[in-house]
């Protein structure tokens, strides 16, 4: 993956199949350090599969043989000196906690991170999603997005409609920028 | 910045345009958004598609995202389903065929027949 938006993307899509309801993304953004957690309420995983995941010949879908989303996390983590760590317990939820030591000449850009919560947002599951990031500039105002809010605004209408959609890819360009 | 305050009045218009909507449904387009698509662009194709489909005010077709398709070697992929459920799929879907699905498939009713997943696999296959 070339930037840390697309790992989050991919990693937080997890979720999705593990039929949560809620999933929470949290970043923190230094100068030294981004740090990311990703946590959903989802099916979670026993100590046998936690063992397996980090291992790219474990998955349990049945399009392809490998799973991949999870072992690249690590090693794009790893490779700066940092950390992934995966938590999980059955039935109750799964939390990744994610560093990247960003002075390494191997830490990849954060990218564009809005487009990712854009995606993971409008996801066709029903699932909510909670997204705060705090950045390196002090003066950047934190942001923050709750699905769950705009859910209750919304009123019945979806998502998925056009209008609500690009407005929804707007919005959250703006509060990021 | 945009404010959620914002949003309420953005609702009510499409609250209308849903009760107003006679056609029951119009093209879905579903892009295919597992760690293969990601990795091959799906991401800025789905955008581009929400865009396209919001500044042509085309109001009946639907944007959507899926997990795993199967076709890891020719994403990212796109699946376009019309009124009656048939289904088309795109394979190697960059942003520049965005446009040219939209304008010829969703708007002209014709299937953009080189960036079918056929037409771009037998491709594959002559090279090998
Ligand atoms: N949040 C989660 N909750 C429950 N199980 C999970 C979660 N994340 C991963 N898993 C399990 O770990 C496996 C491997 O995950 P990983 O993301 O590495 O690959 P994958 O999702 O199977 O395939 P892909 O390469 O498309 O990501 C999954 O198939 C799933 O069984
Ligand atoms: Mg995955």
């Amino acid at each position: 993956m070339v930037d840390l938006s697309l790992h989050i993307l991919d990693v937080a899509s997890n979720a999705f199949k593990a039929n949560a309801t809620l999933v929470k993304i949290d970043i923190e953004e230094k100068e030294e350090y981004i740090h990311i957690t990703i946590e959903d309420n989802g099916c979670g995983m026993n100590e046998e599969e936690l063992k397996k995941v980090t291992n790219p010949f474990f998955t349990s879908r049945t399009t392809r043989k490998v799973g991949l989303g999870i072992p690249l996390f690590k090693q794009t983590c790893e490779q700066t000196g940092g950390s992934l760590t995966i938590t999980s317990e059955v039935n109750v939820g799964t939390c990744i906690d994610a560093w990247m030591n960003m002075h390494s000449i191997d830490a990849i850009p954060l990218g564009d991170i809005g487009e990712s919560i854009f995606v993971l947002v409008t996801n066709p599951y029903d699932v909510d999603v909670v997204a705060t990031i705090r950045f390196k500039e002090q003066e950047k105002v934190q942001f923050k997005l709750d699905t769950r809010e705009i859910k209750i605004i919304l009123d019945g209408v979806p998502f998925s409609e056009p209008t609500i959609m690009v407005w929804l890819k707007e919005y959250i360009k703006s509060n990021l920028s | 910045m945009k404010t959620l305050e914002e949003l309420k009045k953005i609702r009510e218009e499409a609250a209308n345009k849903i009760n107003l909507r006679t056609a029951k449904n119009g093209y879905r387009i579903v892009v295919g958004m597992a760690t293969c698509g990601i990795t091959a662009g799906a991401r800025p194709v789905l955008a581009a598609f929400v865009d396209q489909v919001a500044a042509k005010h085309l109001d009946n077709v639907t944007v959507t995202q899926v997990g795993c398709i199967g076709e890891c070697a020719v994403e990212p992929i796109v699946e376009v389903y019309d009124t009656e459920g048939n289904r088309t799929i795109y394979a190697e879907v960059h942003e520049p065929d965005v446009e040219t699905i939209i304008n010829e498939h969703i708007m002209g009713g014709k299937v953009v027949i080189e960036k079918t997943i056929e037409v771009i696999k037998s491709k594959k296959e002559e090279v090998l």
